[in-house]
């Protein structure tokens, strides 16, 4: 078994009588990317928060880096609030240099760093900049390397992309795995699942304050059965390819859609061979995390709106 | 350097540097040359009115020819002793004819007659404008001079030698005034140069920096760092003023000759602090006068720091702003009154109340004053001690509760089911603000209890 650079077990936290987190436990691999998905108002930042030491747990702990406690290791964590915040009236390579030295480094290699991170990501040019004179995804970009400045083992990004452009998110891709080939560890929320899909090694998937999956992206995408999108050759009856196909096709346009369990994959294609209806298109794929993670989220509403309901009526008998 | 101390200095640099390199500050340092031109000007404008109306005052005397003489000698005499802005008005000496009349003088255009003198020396008759006047009886005294001296006949003149008492130390009157002025000094800059703490804290929460600086460094060292970040502009400020002043201290020296200044010394109490000493000299007297200014600013700066940080907006801010400028002047007023009181009811509670320092600054000043023996200054080496250990180090015992409230950084709005992700920066301010005031109180209150 991997170290675990996160554990966190069980983290609860109460917003008055609201149940933000309920009982979620992260465990991060050392050296890994991890993803943290949800729906706005899941409880990620919450418990992000919590896994930092940012805010206390009301039940359940945070261990960093094999039981440590989470302040006692600052110097080691580089953060990124979903907040965003810097001195408007600092220049970058400030900023920078100042988010380094509160984490204990060097004024003046933070400084170097700086120049050496912001020419990397194409920012050479506003490195005597001042914040205030950036555009906001500049100023976020700033605010990354300020908090990976110090070259972190620990690196937690609460929705890093957004607010980025297509070319910056690139860029911060790379930057996240470079990190982690440098022998970083990951930990970043987000709600764009394409990032997740494409970065992380493993993901928790929290909704409704509760963590509802954990796993690898393929274990994710793996609850979904597979889905077929066929197209015949020729014009044939479309009662006739209904029943060769299972019960739950559709046509849509020329094409037949159903999903397929992975047993029935074999048996399908001989039926289609030997049918002889031809094949103008064939798909098998494996839905992506977005299916996955919307189908997690769902299933979650609809047992949270059934109790609504069961308490409504609950409620209006007595 | 342990890490604590070193994001202090951080903290404490950013805020030095974000104050200091701003236009703005030109004008905030610049500020007492306003208040300076405008007493400057009043001033010369009072004096201007004051010069003008005594020029055009005047006294007159209506005496006999053989008179005359004697008169003028026995006003240049008398007006020599007299110091300057006491002098008389100027003396017109007239020549007693028939047809001049006192009542028609004194309506006489161009110039204000306070008294017209007439008649004979041994009976004069005194026209005034105001009854009982100074200018009246001054001319009744000529007159009793001139007669004298004619009845006396001529004198030896009076062959004085002056020696000055200068190398016996200076005055009580001057040594007060000097620790008055120093007490005055400390405590009106302390409060003015306090004040700026009020705004510190709504900066992080206006931008959202809070939550990357409470991420990354205890709350403490987010809370003293800029309290010295804000010292190291108060003391920036101070060597910027006394720089100046000791520069032009130094230019005024050149013009004037060391003999003017000695001679000067006799003449005016300003001059004469110059040439004297405070009872513990000048290097003690400067070095406890900083040591108190540093302590109070600590002292008062942390209070409005977290005042100002119960505050989100500057709107709010602006609304602190009538309280907490009531509460200074009421402070100077009370500590003021305190000092020049020393002993009583006033004076006690001004020094158990902690944060009228100053005014146990100037009792423990006046102890010194009246009496230079060592006990009193071992006895104030004391005082210093802890009040310096007070003001620098309660803040560090209370790192545990702190800890704890920083951990409740996030604690939640009584609204449950209203909760978004945009109520967490609300939520972060409201735990800031109550960590910050958990800070004060205890800082407070202990001053407070090592005092009784």
């Amino acid at each position: 078994m991997t170290a675990l650079t996160v554990e966190a077990q069980d983290l609860t936290k109460y917003f008055g009588n609201f149940k933000a987190v309920d009982h979620v436990s992260l465990e991060v691999p050392t050296g890994s990317i991890y993803g943290v998905l949800g729906p706005n108002g899941a409880g990620k930042t919450t418990s992000l928060r919590m896994t930092l030491g940012i805010i206390d747990p009301d039940e359940g702990s945070s261990r960093l880096f094999g039981g440590q406690r989470p302040q006692s290791v600052r110097h080691r964590i580089g953060y990124l609030p979903e907040e965003r915040g810097l001195y408007p009236g600092m220049k970058a390579r400030e900023a920078i240099a100042f988010m380094g030295a509160l984490r204990g480094l060097d004024w003046s290699e933070g400084r170097r760093r700086a120049e050496i991170f912001m020419t990397e990501l194409g920012l050479e040019r506003v490195i005597d900049e001042k914040i205030r004179k950036m555009s906001k995804g500049m100023a976020q970009m700033i605010q990354l390397i300020g908090s990976i400045v110090h070259a972190p083992d620990l690196i937690v990004l609460d929705e890093p992309f957004s607010g980025l452009d297509p070319v910056n998110q690139e860029r911060l891709e790379m930057l996240v795995r470079r990190e982690r080939d440098r022998g970083a560890t990951v930990l970043f929320s987000t709600h764009v699942m394409a990032h997740a899909e494409r970065l992380c090694d493993r993901l928790a998937i929290i909704a409704r304050s509760q963590r509802r999956f954990e796993g690898t992206v393929d274990e994710a995408r793996a609850m979904l059965p597979m889905q077929v999108r066929y197209t015949p050759r020729g014009l044939a009856d479309p009662a006739a390819i209904a029943a060769m196909l299972p019960s739950g096709a559709e046509p849509r346009g020329d094409a037949w859609q159903f999903p397929i369990a992975d047993a029935e994959v074999e048996p399908l294609l001989a039926r289609i061979t030997a049918s002889g209806h031809g094949v103008a298109g064939l798909s098998i794929v494996r839905p992506g995390l977005h299916d996955a993670f919307v189908h997690i989220v769902r299933q979650v509403d609809a047992g949270f709106e059934a109790d609504a309901r069961a308490d409504a009526i609950e409620e209006a008998a007595l | 350097m342990s890490p604590f101390l070193k994001t202090l200095f951080v903290i404490a640099r950013r805020d030095f540097l974000s104050i200091v390199a701003t236009p703005t500050f030109l004008l905030f340092l610049l500020a007492p040359l306003f208040m300076i031109g405008v007493g400057a000007i009043g001033g010369a404008g009072a004096s201007q009115l004051a010069d003008s109306a005594r020029g055009a005052g005047r006294i007159v005397a209506l005496v006999d020819a053989g008179d005359i003489e004697a008169l003028r000698a026995a006003d240049l005499r008398l007006r020599d002793a007299l110091p300057r802005r006491e002098k008389p008005v100027t003396l017109e000496i007239r020549l007693a004819t028939r047809s001049a009349d006192p009542l028609a003088i004194t309506r006489e255009k161009g110039s204000d007659t306070y008294a017209v003198l007439s008649g004979p020396l041994a009976a004069p008759r005194i026209v005034e404008q105001e009854k009982g006047s100074s200018s009246g009886r001054y001319l009744v005294l000529l007159a009793g001079e001139v007669l004298r001296d004619r009845a006396a006949g001529p004198l030896p003149p009076v062959e004085p030698r002056f020696e000055s008492i200068a190398n016996q130390g200076a005055s009580i009157a001057v040594q007060q005034s000097m620790g008055f002025g120093a007490v005055f000094a400390i405590f009106l800059l302390t409060l003015l140069l306090a004040g700026q703490a009020v705004g510190m804290l709504a900066e992080e929460k206006g931008n959202k920096v809070i939550e990357i600086l409470a991420a990354a460094v205890p709350l403490e060292s987010v809370f003293l760092g800029k309290l010295l970040g804000l010292l190291g502009v108060a003391i920036l400020f101070i060597a910027f003023w006394t720089a100046i002043a000791i520069g032009g201290g130094l230019v005024a020296a050149t013009q004037i000759d060391p003999g003017a200044i000695a001679a000067a010394g006799a003449a005016g109490k300003s001059a004469a602090a110059l040439v004297s000493a405070p009872a513990t000299g000048w290097p003690f007297f400067i070095g406890i006068g900083f040591a108190y200014f540093v302590m109070a600013f600590l002292l008062l700066g942390a209070v409005f720091l977290g005042v100002g940080a119960q505050a989100g907006t500057v709107r709010e801010i602006q609304m602190l702003s009538l309280p907490i400028t009531i509460f200074q002047v009421a402070m100077f007023s009370l500590s003021a009154a305190a000092s020049s009181a020393p002993g009583s009811t006033l004076a006690t509670v001004a020094q158990i109340f902690p944060l009228l320092l100053a005014a146990r600054d100037g009792r423990a000043r006046r102890d010194r004053r009246q009496s230079r023996d060592p006990p009193a200054r071992a006895r104030l080496a004391g005082d210093l001690g802890r009040t310096c250990r007070l003001s620098l180090g309660t803040p560090v015992p209370r790192r545990r509760a702190q800890r704890r409230q920083q951990l409740e950084i996030l604690e939640a709005p009584r609204t449950p089911r209203r909760l978004t992700a945009t109520a967490h920066p609300h939520v972060i301010d409201k735990a800031v603000n109550s960590g910050i005031l958990q800070l004060i109180w205890p800082t407070a209150a202990s001053v407070a209890a090592s005092l009784i």
